[in-house]
């Protein structure tokens, strides 16, 4: 064995500390002293004492091996002396990077449990089939929402220092049907969940939006923040609406037997495509583009109507396509063609007006009340939603002659869902808050 | 010299290419094609891209009877969808009622051109386009009338020592005979013995839809516009047939059934002369017109898809 290995210094009958283990309660106690302290000398100058001694005593090295060690341990100091701001700011940004990556990691660990809740009723809802596949409008030129940009500071991030005032900064941007109204909230939030709010929002914490605005947002911290790390939010909540429709065909249970009868070699919707000419007669509903997806499925192809037509099941998915949420649901809205009626427990049926009223967006009711029945769905769960959230709707043929029209061989109507609610965007930013050098 | 010569050959030109001028069967030139009423939307009548609100557009449905047919009492329904509307006072069915092709209309049949205004509203709700379409459905009874010649042999084994005129064949047709439904081939089969001095001819008509729309019984053009068909009133033709140029109903054909099913697998009519009718057997072989008429309803759909966008 050689003479200068670990293992040659290590006394059998002894406690047995063995050279990985002191390498790791090294690192250890050096991002613990430099966490503590912030002062990367004193950190190096215990671990090598603690090294010495070690060495000395535990590994039992020779007086003069240990003297050289020393020397070069005093060498080794003086040029951490000398490179001390160098070193710091090394060691500072091991520490900031560690800390923000701590800090980030534990707000994604608190959304988890929600995620998986969210997750789970989610592939329950496939699994039922109730679930709806979200299409959104391709031919939608303009993405709608209102959206935040990457959260910036005023000065560098590492030029920040603890109890120094500063700015972050955002540029809003809204792309809407109607102007809107915006809420802003900017807070710092420590590792503990310690809130402090900003001191001012600029120009205000509450505005109204045009429909194809910019608005630059900024955060005052006037006070700064105290020495540490922190999560900097800004959030912007704005009431918004989405919306979908799903075209279906509808014939009579007879004509749509006869025809699929004759076309013996193709499914019940390709033989009613090819009796009227029809490229699609099972679309997927189209969602309005926005923060939230909404998507409705509802019997394949088309719907065969006869007196005896039973209640049916339409699923309604409601899904965040952005990265913030939907903070509350307001309410969520159905218009079914007339000649169907929604009945689940606490749908009220709605006249048009009271729909415009409550509406976002412009309706006309000359022509949705001719047409179409609208049911406010009270009873639907209005919490958070992180990632989607499937509604069963329930929908039974209460009009066959209205809905298959008078003089048709077929009838084409168009299932809506409007979805009013309150989403919130969130941009962040985490800032280690240094304390000032004293000079 | 030189002026007679191109005289005589100008009017032997005219005389062979002219009309057969038998006087019997003037309609025959008419009776081509497979198509009967043909139905298009006039370009830009609806557009194909529309702006919501836009207001009131034409629909120009342009109709023309190509068979040789007459139509009478069809009926033409309109399916739109959002957020087109038919405009308040306008009516969603319409009567068609269109000559076919004759003396009268002998380059094309009668035309017709049905405008209605249309009201293009809102795009519900917040998506930024919406798909919009404009259908009709074109119901009506039609009747092709085919007349082809066959060949009669009485001696189909050859006994007699005599030349024939005719050999009996099978004849095939692609081309169609003025209406969507014809026959497409004819098998003259060996004629049945009555006795020594008798023979009664038969034959196999194959009969099908030559066209894209719906074959249906006649007389059902409300139930077909009105989505009330039945499973038994789709694909069935009535048929008579005659042999020679007799049209009443003792020279009628005896047919295994008077109604063909274009579902079976290959829909044919098997018929042949009545007793009373039997020829013969000193008349040889000599060939005849056979005459078809095939009475049902047809159907079919146009469609127009029409992009709404937000203006």
């Amino acid at each position: 064995m050689d003479e200068y290995s670990p293992y040659a210094y290590s006394v059998p009958q002894g406690p047995a500390i063995g050279p990985k283990f002191t390498i790791l309660v090294c690192i250890i106690l050096f991002f613990v002293l430099q966490f503590l302290l912030h002062d990367i000398r004193i950190t190096m100058g215990v671990i090598f004492g603690l090294l010495l001694v070690v060495f000395r005593f535990v590994y039992q090295m020779p007086w003069t091996n240990w003297l050289i060690i020393v020397v070069v341990f005093l060498l080794f100091f003086g040029v951490i002396f000398v490179y001390k701001p160098q070193i710091d700011e090394f060691g500072n940004s091991i520490k900031k990077g560690w800390l923000k990556g701590i800090l980030k990691a534990k707000s994604e660990v608190e959304n988890v449990p929600g995620q998986l809740a969210e997750e789970y009723e989610e592939q329950k809802a496939i699994a039922e089939g109730d679930y709806a596949t979200v299409q959104v409008d391709q031919a939608a030129e303009r993405e709608l929402g209102i959206s935040l940009s990457y959260l910036e500071t005023d000065i560098s991030e590492d030029d920040i220092k603890a109890n120094d005032k500063f700015y972050v900064i955002s540029t809003l941007t809204a792309e809407t049907v109607e102007p809107a109204k915006v809420k802003i909230e900017c807070y710092a939030e420590d590792y503990d969940n310690n809130i402090t709010k900003s001191t001012k929002i600029n120009p205000r914490d509450e505005f109204e939006i045009g429909r194809s605005a910019q608005e630059i947002i900024d955060c005052e911290f006037a006070d700064g923040l105290p020495e540490g790390t922190y999560e900097i939010k800004m959030k912007a909540a704005f009431p918004f609406q989405s919306m979908a429709y799903l075209k279906k065909y509808v014939a009579s249970q007879d004509s749509l037997r006869a025809i699929t009868s004759k076309n013996r070699d193709y499914t019940a919707t390709e033989a009613f495509e090819r009796e009227y000419g029809i490229d699609n007669a099972d679309p997927m509903s189209i969602s309005a583009t926005g923060p939230v997806g909404v998507g409705i499925n509802f019997k394949k192809g088309p719907i065969g109507l006869s007196d005896d037509s039973r209640r049916e099941t339409m699923g309604v998915t409601i899904s965040n396509e952005w990265d913030g949420k939907v903070k509350e649901l307001t309410s969520v809205l159905v218009t079914v063609p007339k000649g169907y009626s929604v009945e689940n427990d606490g749908a009220v049926e709605m006249s048009c007006s009271q729909f415009a009223e409550k509406s976002i967006m412009r309706v006309t009711c000359e022509e949705t009340t001719e047409i179409a029945h609208i049911y406010n769905l009270t009873g639907v769960p209005k919490s958070e939603i992180t990632s989607s959230r499937t509604i069963r709707v329930y929908v039974k043929p209460t009009n066959i002659a209205d809905l298959l029209g008078e003089n048709r061989p077929y009838n084409v109507h168009n299932f809506k869902v409007n979805v009013d609610y309150e989403y919130e965007m969130s941009e962040d930013i985490v800032l280690y808050m240094e304390e000032r050098e004293q000079i | 010299m030189k002026y007679a010569i191109v005289l005589l050959a100008t009017l032997i030109l005219i005389t062979g290419c002219g009309p057969s001028p038998t006087g019997v069967d003037k309609d025959a030139m008419f009776r081509i094609g497979s198509e009967g009423l043909s139905a298009n939307f006039l370009e830009g009548a609806p557009p194909d891209e529309i702006m919501e609100s836009y207001g009131t557009i034409p629909l120009v449905i342009e109709l023309e009877n190509k068979g040789a047919h007459d139509i009478e009492k069809g009926i033409l329904t309109l399916v739109v969808d959002e957020p087109i509307q038919i405009s308040k006072g306008q009516k969603t069915k319409y009567d068609i009622n269109l000559r076919g092709r004759s003396e009268e209309y002998a380059t094309q049949g009668e035309q017709d051109k049905i405008v209605i205004n249309a009201d293009v509203g809102k795009i519900p709700g917040v998506t930024e386009t919406f798909d919009s379409s404009i259908s009709a459905t074109m119901c009506y009874d039609y009747k092709t009338e085919a007349v082809e010649t066959v060949c009669i042999d009485t001696d189909p084994f050859g006994f007699k020592k005599e030349e024939k005129v005719c050999e009996i064949s099978e004849k095939t047709f692609s081309q169609g005979q003025g209406g969507p439904v014809g026959i497409t081939r004819i098998v003259t089969e060996t004629p049945l013995k009555k006795d020594d001095n008798h023979v009664i001819p038969a034959f196999k008509i194959y009969i099908d839809n030559l066209w894209d729309g719906q074959v249906m019984s006649p007389g059902k053009t409300e139930e077909a516009c009105s989505g009330k068909l039945t499973r038994e009133d789709y694909n069935k033709i009535e048929v008579k047939t005659f042999l020679g140029f007799s049209d009443e109903d003792k020279d009628q054909l005896e047919c295994d059934k008077t109604t063909v099913n274009l579902e079976a697998n290959e829909p044919y009519i098997r018929c042949k002369v009545k007793e009373e009718n039997a020829v013969e057997t000193t008349r040889g072989a000599y060939e005849t017109p056979l005459r078809v008429e095939m009475q049902y309803g047809y159907s079919f759909t146009i469609r127009k898809p029409i992009f709404v966008y937000r203006g």
